[in-house]
């Protein structure tokens, strides 16, 4: 399991938004909560600290294209310049970039991890909605990746349907439908207790109930491992001398 | 879906319960909602006012506004699908009742009238004419509807015996003559509570398990006139009333209607949430076959309440069951 935590974007604006859902919207943690651009294809500008991932989720994109420049835009201020021969190194600040396709493109969620970054650095993405459709997307994060072992076998994954089902006088039903979010229950272990420590104080303690981007089964791409969602339940026990077991609940948020 | 704009320190918030991207987005802030209601003053009619209880918002839409201001100007409005197509249910002022560490809490105040019509004011006339005079500019400065009014329309001879406020004088004269009205967007709507206004047919899809309930029996209406009107249940209540003509056989009547509806099956009736939300006087009609027997039964509506929270709309009327 992966864990992008804590999330280093500092800002992130839009080459296009609707006026009612600026890019700021993509900070907030509701992905109901959408950015809107203004046409099929938008790029965004993501200022981002310390990074070794991205996770989008609710978005319409069909493909998003990633190019990091470590380091931003670098000049001096009015009036001053460098003396003659000398100016600053950009040599890293157009790497080449790379274009990744959204399976699942209804659930809208994208996973996307380099070679950790240690400066500062920003990220771009070149998004694409398809034909007909005006590109949005709901949560962005970036930052450094927390690794773990993978949950054990056994994990469960159900939902929680917030729809309001009531009887009518035939015994029909009556369904209002309203959102349904994944939730999944396992079990993680840890093999080394500081590893343990990190990942119950270092990262789930300062985050309470906020919600985190997981990379639920790191060894697999597919769209249905990543989500965006809280821990709202976590009881571990030692078993062992080398074995703490964390029992885990994962619910998606909106 | 509930749509609410509440304007807290100049600026407008528009929030809801689900958290809803329409035209604009309207945030998730709204924990609970108690059901609005629209009731008329009598079984037998009178001014239907809408009744507001109170909203709960969630404590971080004030985050820049700590602590939460006394009074809010507010609007409500609902929706089954656009921002465009948004029915407004109120429009008034949110005021503060409590904060603590999960919610903030409004009561909800609507607008209200204090016309007063003065003592010695003669009314003559039909009812319509005398309401027509009420909405007068000079007075509540209201249209009026009066489609689905009574015709002929029930005479009016009345004077005025005290200063008294116009709006609920003319609550207490429909009222005796079984009529209903509510306001809406400046205009005053009439209904007679006999026929009703509008018509509506469910299926057994379109309604929750209704309950039918028989009010306590009502034995005898006395008017201040000394006229009196009986009942068939001797055992029942006395009720008194003041005419509002002085035409004996016209009071006889119109008491006789009072009994009819008085004395009527009632009936509880739930119908989900749509688009097209039943009205003031509306003539609802079903075949409830889940009874012993297949059963007919029609209400006119007198009291609606807006449960957003179930997704349902409660309808209260009298009506007829066979």
């Amino acid at each position: 399991m992966k864990i992008i935590y804590p999330n280093a974007i500092a800002n992130i604006s839009a080459s296009g938004a609707d006026p009612e859902f600026p890019a700021s919207n993509l900070l907030d943690e509701h992905p109901k909560k959408i950015w809107k651009g203004i046409g099929r294809s938008e790029t965004l500008t993501i200022a981002c600290g310390a990074s070794g991932a991205l996770g989008l989720f609710k978005t319409n994109a069909e493909s998003v294209t990633v190019t990091i420049f470590i380091g931003q835009d670098i000049e001096w201020v009015g009036g001053i310049e460098w003396a003659g021969g000398i100016e600053w190194d950009e040599q890293d600040d157009a790497p080449s970039s790379t274009t990744y396709q959204l399976s699942g493109v209804n659930e809208g969620a994208g996973w996307i991890e380099w070679e950790k970054i240690n400066a500062s650095n920003t990220i771009q993405l070149v998004l694409d909605a398809g034909e007909g459709n005006i590109i949005e997307a709901g949560v962005c994060v970036a930052g450094v990746v927390n690794s773990y072992d993978e949950p054990e076998y056994g994990l469960t994954d159900g939902f929680v349907d917030y729809s309001i089902v009531k009887e009518l006088n035939n015994g029909a039903f009556y369904i209002r439908k309203r959102d349904v979010v994944r939730k999944f229950n396992g079990i993680l272990n840890f093999k080394h207790a500081l590893d343990f420590y990190k990942f119950m104080l270092d990262v789930l303690r300062p985050q309470s109930q906020l919600p985190f981007a997981v990379h639920l089964n790191g060894a697999l791409a597919n769209w249905e491992w990543i989500i965006y969602g809280r821990f709202t339940s976590v009881s571990s026990s030692y078993d062992g001398p080398n074995q703490t077991t964390v029992n885990f609940e994962l619910l998606e948020v909106l | 879906m509930l749509l609410v704009e509440i304007t807290i320190n100049a600026v407008v918030h528009r929030v809801s319960m689900d958290g809803i991207a329409l035209d604009h987005w309207w945030d998730n802030k709204i924990i609970s909602f108690s059901a609005p209601k629209i009731g008329t003053a009598e079984k037998h009619g009178g001014y239907a006012a809408m009744q507001f209880g109170s909203v709960s918002f969630a404590p971080d839409l004030f985050d820049y506004a700590w602590p939460p201001p006394v009074t809010c100007p507010i609007t409500v409005k609902y929706t089954s699908k656009t921002e465009t197509g948004a029915y407004e249910l109120f429009s008034g002022t949110a005021h503060l009742t409590s904060i603590d560490r999960d919610s903030v809490t409004y009561a909800l105040y609507g607008t209200s009238d204090d016309t007063e019509i003065l003592s010695g004011t003669a009314l003559a006339g039909s009812l319509v004419n005398i309401v027509s005079w009420f909405c007068d500019s000079a007075r509540l400065n209201l249209s009026l509807d009066a489609t689905f009014s009574r015709d002929p329309s029930p005479a009016v001879s009345y004077t005025v015996q005290s200063d008294t406020i116009a709006l609920g004088l003319l609550s207490d004269i429909c009222a005796f003559f079984s009529h209903c009205f509510y306001i809406k967007s400046g205009t005053l709507h009439l209904i007679d509570m006999l026929s009703g206004c509008g018509e509506r047919s469910l299926t057994e899809f379109d309604f929750f398990p209704p309950s039918y309930e028989m009010g306590s029996p009502v034995a005898k209406i006395t008017s201040d006139t000394g006229d009196v009107t009986i009942s068939e249940y001797p055992y029942g209540a006395d009720k008194a009333v003041t005419a509002y003509t002085d035409v004996s056989a016209d009071v006889l009547t119109a008491m006789e209607d009072l009994l009819d509806i008085l004395n009527a099956h009632g009936c509880r009736l739930r119908i989900p949430l749509s688009a097209d939300l039943p009205s003031i006087g509306e003539k609802i009609s079903w075949i409830d076959t889940a009874l012993n027997k297949r059963t007919q039964a029609y209400i006119i509506a007198r009291s609606l309440t807006y449960d957003f929270d179930n997704s349902e709309v409660v309808v209260d009327g009298e009506g007829v069951l066979s």
